[in-house]
């Protein structure tokens, strides 16, 4: 690495330059193959599609697995309220959530509200957004905070969407 | 603001939830899924900017002392504030003497050795959201003895039975007596005093003169202490459960179902702080049903709930039907069960198709770690 340093030509890259340097020089590299789920969530496609598959593939990583949990943030939220005219399918959800419309097979992260009669479908919503009454989701990832109009549609059959154009002020 | 000394007192013998008090103190009980019934007073003192608390332990501390800790979960500065946990190591036979006056009086250099002037003490019990700050401010304007929080109740005739209630003249308390239920409308004791810290070392110093039975409660009530201490009320007007048995324990679970209800105890600027153990979010899978629930997480539901409350990384497996139920942490509902009106207690079983039903009289109950 150090050698790769300043060399002008170079992208300074594993994959690119210091394994096929290595491989060059005749070094003894060998793989490990690796069995499990993985992805490179780099683009809002992917990272969208790894939740879908989380969802789809019943925990492929695990997370259920007390042994090896996976820690992260835990802030002091309220309960996870599902009320009366909720719908829930195939969907994980976050503690805070408040869910009175019809969540499918999305992912809620905490403090989400989603108001009666709002649908949200084949979504990943982030933390502390609203969903006001009779809004649609549909293949979107929706950013932090931000806020979803009543009646609003958001989203497409034809590719997947990033909404972050409005915060919850 | 005031620098508070908060002291979180325990439950006296009138208290005691059938079943799931065997296994564990009341403050130690799982509360609404993700809490223990300890969270809501600690969150209430550090809400109101106490930085110097003790909770006082009466048995089975284990449960208690591994949920609360050192307390750096409630947001309790660990240099600048301090938290104890307090437990007699006396060996302590005959119940009556258990109370929170003779924990104190072994603990009293403590108290008088904090750098606060006025002391809050209340029970993990009662649940409500109060700031002490408040209680405080009128305490010194009163000029009181004592200050005793109360809150007016028009249900008093079917909840709040074994709770004090005060009879006030001039919002002076000249009565104290256990409620059994008679009339609705009624003062209910929160069972949380207010005190100049040296008032509280007289009044321990006294009630052991006189008596070793004497609780804090019991004293200030006593006919003749309650004509010579100055006992003013402070009248709370928020959300209040007492959870002294299992029907309230129960009711009060249910009825914070409801949203609406239950905003009149979370806040957003009030914050219930709790131990959290990352778990990952709740699933529902393409068949679950799900309405009316307050649900930890970890679950993952496969069946049907509706109007229960599920505590952290429950399962509730295919065709299981929940209702109008408390399911306390790590309970797995086998598939076809179907458990109406009852509480689950932690890490019970219940196998494929059975069936467990309470009704209004008994509330359906089943022991921790069971298989049933």
């Amino acid at each position: 690495m150090i050698e790769n340093c300043p060399r002008k030509d170079s992208a300074h890259d594993f994959g690119k330059n210091i394994i096929p340097n290595l491989l060059n020089e005749g070094k003894r590299l060998f793989a490990y193959p690796f069995a499990g789920y993985w992805k490179d969530v780099g683009t809002v496609d992917s990272l969208w599609q790894a939740h879908m598959d989380l969802l789809a593939q019943g925990d492929p990583l695990k997370l259920d697995d007390e042994s090896w949990k996976i820690y992260s943030e835990d802030v002091p939220t309220t309960p996870q309220f599902i009320g009366p005219n909720a719908t829930l399918k195939g969907s994980s959800i976050n503690q805070g959530c408040v869910v009175d419309g019809t969540v499918v097979n999305s992912v809620l992260f905490r403090d989400v509200v989603i108001e009666k009669g709002a649908e949200v479908i084949n979504s990943v919503i982030m933390p502390e957004s609203v969903v006001k009454r009779g809004a649609k989701i549909k293949n979107c990832i929706v950013g932090e905070r931000q806020l979803i109009l009543e009646n609003e549609v958001v989203g497409s059959d034809d590719k997947i969407e990033l909404f972050t154009s409005r915060e919850v002020n | 603001m005031k620098d508070i000394l908060g002291i979180v007192n325990f439950e006296d013998e009138r208290v005691r939830i059938e079943g799931l008090s065997n296994f564990r103190s009341i403050p130690a009980m799982s509360f609404l899924g993700r809490y223990r019934i300890v969270d809501f007073v600690l969150s209430n003192m550090v809400n109101s900017g106490m930085d110097h608390i003790k909770v006082l332990v009466r048995e089975k501390p284990r449960s208690l002392i591994e949920h609360i800790g050192i307390g750096s979960h409630y947001n309790i500065n660990s240099k600048s504030g301090s938290f104890q946990i307090l437990y007699s190591d006396k060996n302590i036979t005959n119940k009556l003497y258990f109370t929170d006056i003779n924990l104190l009086k072994q603990y009293s250099s403590f108290i008088k050795e904090s750098n606060q002037e006025y002391v809050v003490i209340a029970p993990s019990y009662m649940i409500c959201r109060i700031n002490y700050q408040d209680v405080v401010e009128q305490h010194i304007k009163t000029g009181a003895d004592v200050t005793a929080v109360y809150k007016q109740v028009d249900d008093g005739h079917k909840r709040f039975i074994g709770c004090e209630e005060f009879d006030l003249i001039n919002n002076r308390v000249v009565l104290m007596k256990v409620s059994h239920g008679s009339t609705s409308v009624k003062n209910i004791s929160l069972e949380t005093y207010v005190m100049h810290k040296d008032f509280l070392l007289d009044l321990i110093d006294e009630a052991t003169r006189r008596s070793s039975a004497y609780t804090i409660g019991a004293f200030l009530a006593n006919d003749d202490n309650i004509k010579y201490i100055n006992i003013q009320g402070y009248k709370y007007e928020g959300y209040l459960a007492c959870v002294n048995s299992l029907e309230e324990y129960y009711y009060t679970n249910i009825d914070l179902v409801n949203y609406e209800k239950a905003k009149d105890l979370f806040d957003k600027d009030w914050p219930i702080y709790t131990k959290t153990n990352d778990s990952p979010p709740a699933h529902y899978t393409a068949r679950a049903e799900v309405k009316n629930c307050m649900v930890a997480n970890g679950c993952v539901v496969q069946g049907k709930i509706e109007n229960s409350i599920l505590g952290r990384a429950v399962k509730i497996k295919k065709g299981a039907v929940v209702k109008d139920s408390v399911i306390l942490s790590n309970v797995i509902i086998g598939e076809g069960a179907i458990i109406e009106k009852a509480v689950i207690d932690q890490g019970a079983k219940i196998l494929v198709n059975k069936e467990i039903a309470g009704d209004d009289e008994q509330i359906g109950y089943v022991r921790e770690g069971d298989t049933v």
